[in-house]
């Protein structure tokens, strides 16, 4: 067949489809479009709440935009058929939410310190704080359109199996038992340009939340609501987001047209898609042009009209409410008349109900606490870990194992040497304090129990508090105050008391604590055994003076 | 698509309600595009024009460029036309005209394709289907272009030799007889053959060129030659009915242009049946042209359509006109019979015409028709298109009455009327 027309043709027809044409300026533009959809999301939070860690927002918006559409594009090549794509956009997802959280701590003073850190152990919930969560519900919804947009534009798209059944003649695809399945394109196509109607209609709110100044009126009352100009970010997400989405449109339109001719055997003229890309173009900035020079607001005479007209339906709707209220309020009153005639009936008093002791759970130790925030980060790690190999595993980037091995080798190796270099240095000590102890105490001592080293901060507060008081017995007996067999705490406590009047409070502090340890079942804490110890110093410090003076 | 417009409308609320002014221009953006698509482009669709432009008549197994043009007379350019041409199967030579393309402001796009005639027929070429359609999907609209018609013309057979008896000359064909010439109709001149009369040179004129010519005169009586043809289903053999009236057909077109070729004049008589009256009396009579093959078709028989038989002309647009009409017919099951069918389809015939009478069988009624039409002065000959054992019995008995019969059952039996045939008396 011929074809003749009064334009040269300039170029041969590429069959391909518009965004396989070119990939990355489809991806780009759709990342804009949804960042500019989030711009509003964005810039409502930063004027609810002013603060430099929202600088980020709109960058981490569109980052995350585009690698939802790179990896739902690189999900659908056919290579990527038998994926478990379900496992890989979790771990995708994760990966993100990991990489947010970094982030966020960037913006909001760096990384947490220890103490931080020791909170997010033992209460995992104060990981997710006001900034996190708003990037990540941002995040996430760009994720989600970005995914979504590009599942519909790839939908539009004829797959490389499509195009290769209908290359082929009209004899050979009726021989084929492996005929593409159809669906219906314009409905995807539909779906387009609905997904887009509504961020359009998403855009108009912000665009109206955005104008008003709310942080005043919640200072000083709804009475105070004042407008505030839009910001210029707005200004710009709402020129992007529709003139980029009439484009996308378009370009949606030529695609689904193209799969559709491709698939009904249309022969399309050359250079057509050229023209309508150009067309789109040219159409749009036109209008856009002649917009700008359009009398601009709301000093039309006829938007005064329809601002007059949404007032008097406002006031009308007010009216009827006000008048419907009224008749029920009127209409309930009958039923709540005195009838007149009949006595009350005295009821007898309800007595109230018997209340219960309130059933108070018993608190979790420290320890158990610990342990539930550590297994929970554990696993948290483990998962996050687990999810990054995966997502990078599969886009070709091989963790070197042998790498890795030999490092953690390596490291073994140091703390190895580390711990047997302190456990040697240790062991000299204790051997040098020994005998400096043993001079000290002289030969007479020779008989005594050999000393030894004892880390009271690792025992048990109840051991702590025992510690306590019999150190206090043996320096006491050192000082020549010595307690006798037959003696009880409390008959000893005496002695000391009289011996070190000074110190009188603190030696009954610290027996009753003893007692207390010793043969009471009532749990004792660190704070108890902390309290005990500043009582066990004031005495030994009293012990100790008296030594320092009989020895001068 | 009203989402976009209430999109709009809330765009335009929240811009007047919140007196915000950048919303008016998002307003004005969207609502440009969307009047644009709704109220442009309808209007702009309407300047395309649609042409097909093809020779509407073929003869068999030639093969018809058809071109069809596609003009932008507006100055909005259309971002897609979709055609879609529709041809008829038996036609088609290969896959049908199937386009997509943009048409700007003032432009214009001509395909062409190529039918082939397969088959005798009167088909239908179109409509040819448009579909057009904005940037954004938000309009679409169908249009079809008018149908065009394209005859094909039944087979012919050269009979480059076909010598028809006659009882008076035939027309400037050689025969046997002599020839009888109106001295006061002079047709011109020519150079002296030996056996020529004295009194038929011009002297003047041999004067004049210094040598002998002879005048030329017209015949002194019209010889027309009507051809009759029986297409009634019903006088054909089961086994033959289909290809015995296509065959005859044939014959009648082969005869039509042998004679019109040698200058004779020719016309036609049949009690088929014509599917274009039909159309004609009913346009809107569905399903008209098959759908398998698009070919007219006979949807129902009545005599308003047995076609009103041709008179006797020369020339080769005379010729197009019966072959346009062998062309249409059809075989008809309740065709009036042939034998009580043929004398009234000769009285406007002049005496002494030449009568080829193309019949599958000739009965004793069908024979002794033939007979009457012998003594009042016609020239009948029998051409019966299917074999029949009891031929020789008919040829005789045809003897008898006075006038030929001929079997032309199959191409080869064409041969025999190939040959000059003396003629008969």
């Amino acid at each position: 067949m011929d074809i003749e027309r009064t334009k040269p043709v300039a170029m041969a027809e590429d069959e391909r489809s518009e965004d396989e044409q070119s990939p990355v300026l489809f991806s780009l533009l759709l990342a804009i479009l949804i960042t500019a959809l989030l711009t509003g999301p964005a810039v409502f939070v930063r004027l609810l709440n002013p603060s430099p860690a929202w600088e980020l927002l709109l960058p981490v918006v569109f980052f995350v935009a585009l690698e939802a559409i790179v990896t739902t594009r690189w999900l659908a090549h056919p290579e990527r058929r038998s994926f478990n794509r379900l496992s890989y956009r979790a771990a995708e997802v994760v990966v993100l939410a990991f990489l947010v959280r970094l982030l966020t701590w960037l913006v909001t003073g760096g990384f947490p310190g220890w103490a931080t850190w020791y909170e997010y152990l033992i209460s995992p919930l104060t990981f997710l704080d006001g900034v996190f969560v708003v990037y990540l519900v941002l995040a996430g919804v760009a994720w989600e359109r970005g995914s979504f947009l590009t599942n519909l534009y790839g939908r539009l798209t004829l797959s490389p199996g499509e195009r290769a059944y209908y290359s082929l003649g009209e004899e050979e695809q009726r021989r084929r038992i492996d005929r593409p399945v159809d669906f219906s394109r314009p409905e995807v196509f539909e779906s387009f340009v609905r997904s887009w109607l509504n961020g359009g209609l998403v855009m108009a709110l912000f665009a109206a939340l955005t104008s008003v100044d709310f942080t005043r009126a919640a200072d000083e009352g709804i009475r105070s609501l004042t407008r505030l100009g839009m910001e210029p970010q707005m200004l710009l997400a709402l020129i992007l987001y529709f003139i980029l989405g009439l484009w996308l449109v378009s370009r949606a339109r030529l695609t689904m047209m193209q799969a559709r001719w491709t698939a009904d055997g249309v022969k399309t003229l050359p250079d057509m898609s050229r023209r309508w890309r150009r067309g789109s173009i040219v159409l749009l900035l036109l209008i856009a042009l002649v917009a700008a020079f359009l009398p601009i607001g709301s000093t039309l005479g006829i938007a005064t009209l329809l601002a007059l007209f949404f007032r008097v339906i406002l006031a009308v709707a007010q009216f009827i409410f006000l008048l419907l209220t009224l008749l029920g309020v009127l209409f309930l009153s009958l039923f709540s008349l005195p009838s007149g005639g009949e006595e009350p009936v005295e009821q007898a008093p309800i007595e109230p109900p018997l209340e219960l002791p309130p059933i108070t759970p018993a608190p979790l130790g420290e320890t158990a606490t610990l342990f539930a925030g550590a297994t929970f980060w554990a696993l948290a790690a483990l998962i996050a870990a687990a999810a990054f190999l995966f997502f990078v595993r599969e886009r070709g980037i091989r963790l070197n194992l042998d790498l890795l091995a030999h490092w953690w080798e390596r490291i073994d190796r140091w703390l190895q040497r580390l711990w047997h270099s302190a456990s040697e240095r240790a062991v000299t000590l204790q051997d040098a304090v020994r005998v400096r102890l043993q001079r000290e105490a002289g030969t007479a001592a020779g008989s005594a129990t050999p000393w030894r080293f004892l880390r009271v901060g690792a025992l048990p507060p109840r051991e702590q508090v025992r510690y306590f008081s019999l150190s206090t017995v043996r320096r006491a007996s050192e000082a020549g105050v010595e307690r006798q067999e037959s003696e009880t705490p409390s008959e000893y406590a005496r002695d000391l008391q009289a011996e070190w009047p000074e110190a009188e409070a603190e030696i009954s502090a610290l027996t009753d604590a003893f007692l207390e340890a010793r043969y009471s079942a009532r749990a004792i804490d660190s704070d108890d055994a902390s309290a005990v110890k500043k009582v066990w110093k004031a005495v030994r410090a009293s012990v100790r003076r008296r030594r320092q003076k009989d020895s001068a | 698509m009203s989402s976009l417009a209430v999109l709009i409308l809330i765009l335009l609320v929240v811009g007047i309600l919140l007196r915000i002014d950048f919303i008016f221009y998002i307003f004005y953006v969207t609502s440009g595009i969307y009047i644009w698509s709704r109220w442009v482009m309808p209007r702009a669709f309407r300047n395309v024009r649609f042409e097909r432009t093809f020779t509407d008549h073929a003869f068999l197994r030639e093969v018809i460029p058809v071109r069809i043009t596609l003009r932008n007379e507006g100055r909005v350019p259309l971002p897609w036309l979709q055609i879609t041409e529709s041809v008829p199967p038996e036609l088609s030579s290969g896959r049908r005209p199937n386009y997509a393309l943009s048409l700007g402001g003032g432009e214009r796009t001509a395909f062409t394709y190529k039918v082939r005639a397969t088959r005798r027929g009167y088909y239908r070429l179109g409509p040819l289907f448009v579909r057009m359609g904005d940037l954004f999907g938000w309009q679409q609209q169908n249009a079809q272009s008018g149908l065009s018609y394209l005859t094909v013309y039944p087979r012919i057979i050269p009979l480059s030799q076909l010598g028809l008896p006659s009882r008076l000359p035939f027309g400037t064909i050689a025969s046997n007889q002599r020839l009888f010439e109106d001295p006061a109709r002079p047709n011109g001149v020519r150079d002296y053959r030996s056996g020529d009369s004295l009194r038929q040179i011009n002297w003047k004129v041999s004067a004049h060129s210094n040598q002998l010519v002879v005048k030329t005169l017209q015949p002194a009586i019209a010889l027309d030659t009507a051809i009759m043809l029986n297409l009634s289903a019903g006088d054909y053999s089961r086994r033959a009915r289909y290809s015995a009236p296509e065959w005859a057909i044939e014959i009648a077109a082969s005869l039509a242009a042998h004679l019109i070729e040698r200058k004779q004049a020719v016309g036609l008589a049949t009690n088929a049946q014509d599917p274009l009256l039909q159309l004609r009396s009913a346009p809107d009579a569905a399903g008209a042209f098959d759908a398998v093959s698009g070919r007219l078709l006979l949807a129902g028989e009545d005599a308003a359509f047995v076609p009103p038989p041709i008179p006797p002309r020369t020339g080769r647009d005379h010729l197009m006109k019966i072959l346009e009409l062998l062309a249409r017919v059809e075989a008809g099951r309740n065709a009036p019979p042939f034998a009580s069918w043929l004398p009234g389809a000769t009285v406007h015939l002049s005496w002494g015409a030449t009568l080829p009478v193309i019949t599958p069988t000739a009965d004793e009624a069908l024979v002794q028709a033939l007979h009457r039409l012998v003594r009042a002065g016609y020239n009948p000959l029998l051409l019966l298109v299917e074999t029949s054992i009891h031929f020789g019995e008919i040829r005789q008995r045809a003897r008898q009455l006075g006038f030929t019969a001929f079997q032309v059952a199959a191409q080869k039996d064409l041969d025999v009327l190939q040959s000059p045939q003396p003629a008969q008396r």
